[in-house]
């Protein structure tokens, strides 16, 4: 344990105006680089560690937090007002957002995002600074049979999201899946469904997929409703009442269970490694649809779905870092590269940090609470500056978001074939919408397969046939039967919604 | 919409026996002395499009709000920005991406002078990502 004096010389060591400086110039950095698709704040972070040299260690770190930071609230901005996610992360986020910048309210949808982002992000950051050491030692019992049985419990809350038609739903999901099996294969590395294309090597680009999916077949399909006249990309009536441009503090409080339960799947699944931000955003939205009263309304501007997908999304980045300063294994690519930027400056992450350097981890902390505050006002003041951009016709908006989009996967990729990819998965989006599935639940299959396959391999390999294993694995089994849990209460719920309609 | 519905179903139960039948052997290595094969999981998701897909020719629930003519715009759409992204590998970003948008534009009906130069913008693109944050396009 450590005094007080160590934790109050920390943030003080934070609270500088050099330090203050760099956090505000890493979330405008984050911020400009999220919102521009493709680029995102894991390659900025990349870019900047070399210019990291001439700081401080706490500095460096603060000005790379503040990048991470920023490009989650940055990420949400154009997946809200032109539907084309920043980040994948931000893919479930324009579910809601979109149609509800749509019905002329882009501004309350942008702020929604934005409180819940800083709030799920605060959240993780306080779990970070209070429970770390207990958090990543249940995070260390995460082993393929305990990741198999978590990927099985959110395939059963994702479950949730299939409509009216459940061979649809499964049909949607198999075709996910089927795309998550294009290149090596986890267990031997041979290559599957190259089809002579070296470039499928490493399977099918995540984010020419993602964007495919959601962004570009949407622009397509608006690009291709006809119309008399070419109006704003977004209806903004000049004298729309107050409140359809701000959320009021009722209206974030009504989303604070939906808020609370995005943080905690988004700290849950951000301690355990490599499970990703998509999968967060995406569990927590399920979850939110499944036990709303409403869930008929999501899909079409729903507050709680923002709410939902920005807590769960931003609650990850925090949770990244329990792993990473507590045991040195990074939870993600950025955590990845802040442990590199922290080993440039002679500090090495793992079990001794908080003894060896503990004034400079919570110099660190209070560094990530500042950065918190500067996204939420620098948010605040770009989001007023977006919005001038989205009263633009949409014969500016929609050609300008493809070339964005094509340019955004090119940087992403770094050839061509990632963005015929993604004019491929554009015309499989459109497709599908337009014969009735699912590509929430194609993508959410597409970003999870990979993971359950190499997970599923490791464990049958693990097991070796004696299923009996199991019971040394109680988290797994706890998982499981959560998972059954939830599909029988789903399967209830599904007939007594038949019993109704009928 | 049944019809549409049924039609659907029947080609995912097609393209599940293809991918069993045609597609897997063809594309996936066996791996001798291995217990997991590499087509074990694909075979598995073929023999599940099959069975969704004949219960969905069968039993066919859902919307299907397809629209015929919007589909053939979409056609058009992609095979501009298609042959843009050709040009674009051949060309340059810098000098198509510009008269991609504004054909874009001029299809989608627009013919305001005040907004078709707005089809410079992507030069703006162009100059951020290659001069401020030093990322190459093609």
């Amino acid at each position: 344990m450590f005094d007080i004096a160590t934790i109050a010389a920390g943030l003080g060591d934070a609270i500088t105006p050099v330090n203050i400086l760099f956090v505000i110039l890493g979330v405008i950095t984050g911020q400009f680089v999220g919102a521009v698709p493709g680029i995102g704040p894991v390659i900025t972070m990349a870019l900047a560690i070399p210019f990291t040299f001439a700081l401080s260690p706490l500095t460096g770190i603060a000005f790379l937090v503040g990048i991470n930071k920023g490009g989650l609230v940055g990420g949400a901005i154009p997946a809200i007002l032109i539907n084309t996610p920043g980040t994948p992360d931000a893919a479930a986020t324009a579910l809601d957002g979109y149609p509800l910048a749509r019905k002329g309210k882009p501004l309350k949808a942008a702020k929604m995002a934005l409180y819940s982002s800083v709030t799920g992000d605060t959240f993780s950051d306080i779990v970070l600074i209070t429970v770390s050491p207990p958090l990543a030692l249940v995070a260390l019992m995460m082993g393929p049979i305990e990741i198999v049985c978590l990927l099985i419990f959110a395939f059963a809350v994702i479950a949730g999201l299939i409509g009216k038609s459940l061979a649809k739903g499964i049909i949607a999901a198999i075709f996910g899946l089927l795309c998550a099996t294009v290149g090596l294969d986890p267990e031997h590395s041979s290559p599957r469904f190259i089809f002579g294309l070296p470039d499928l090597f490493d399977g099918l680009p995540i984010t020419s997929v993602a964007i495919g999916m959601l962004a570009a077949s949407e622009i397509f399909r608006r690009l291709a409703a006809r119309r008399k006249k070419i109006a704003a990309a977004i209806a903004f009536d000049r004298n729309q009442p107050r409140e359809d441009k701000r959320v009021s503090w009722a209206e974030y409080w009504g989303c604070r269970f939906t808020i609370a339960r995005g943080a905690v799947i988004g700290t849950l699944l951000g301690a355990a490694p490599g499970i990703g931000t998509t999968a967060a955003s995406f569990m927590s939205y399920a979850s939110t649809k499944q036990t709303s009263t409403e869930p008929e309304s999501f899909g079409k501007g729903n507050i709680h779905g923002i709410a939902a997908t920005e807590s769960a999304n931003s609650a990850v980045m925090g949770a990244n870092m329990i792993p990473m300063l507590t045991l040195g294994i990074p939870g993600s690519v950025s955590a990845a590269l802040i442990i590199g930027a922290l080993i440039i400056h002679g500090i090495q992450p793992g079990p001794l940090l908080f003894e060896q350097q503990a004034r400079l981890i919570y110099g660190l902390f209070g560094a990530m609470i500042m950065a918190n505050f500067c996204n939420f006002w620098i948010g605040l003041v770009g989001l007023r500056l977006w919005a001038f951009v989205i009263r633009a016709p949409e014969s500016v908006i929609f050609p300008s978001a493809i070339v964005l989009c094509i340019a955004g996967v090119y940087l992403a990729t770094g050839t061509l074939f990632g963005v015929a990819v993604l004019l491929v998965f554009a015309a499989l989006g459109y497709a599908m919408t337009s014969l009735g599935f699912s590509t929430v639940i194609f993508i959410i299959a597409f970003f999870l397969g990979n993971r359950f396959e190499l997970s599923l391999n490791q464990s049958l390999t693990l097991i070796d046939g004696d299923f009996l294993v199991m019971l040394d694995h109680p988290v797994a089994l706890a998982l499981l039967g959560l998972a059954a849990l939830t599909a029988y209460w789903l399967s209830r719920k599904r007939q007594s919604a038949n019993d109704s309609d009928n | 919409m049944l019809s549409l519905n049924r039609l659907t179903g029947a080609a995912c139960a097609l393209a599940g026996l293809c991918l069993l039948l045609v597609v897997i052997p063809d594309q996936v290595e066996a791996i001798e002395d291995s217990g997991i094969q590499p087509a074990t999981v694909p075979r598995a998701i073929a023999w599940v499009l099959m069975v969704a897909g004949a219960f969905h020719a069968v039993f066919p629930t859902g919307d299907t709000p397809f629209d015929g003519r919007e589909a053939l715009r979409v056609v058009l759409y992609l095979a501009i920005v298609g042959t843009g992204v050709y040009l674009i590998s051949e060309v340059g970003f810098v000098y198509v991406a510009p008269a991609l948008v504004l054909t874009i534009m001029l299809v989608m009906g627009e013919r305001r002078r005040s907004v078709l130069w707005t089809a410079a913008l992507p030069v703006g693109v162009w100059a951020i990502l290659e001069f401020l944050l030093e990322r190459p396009l093609p």
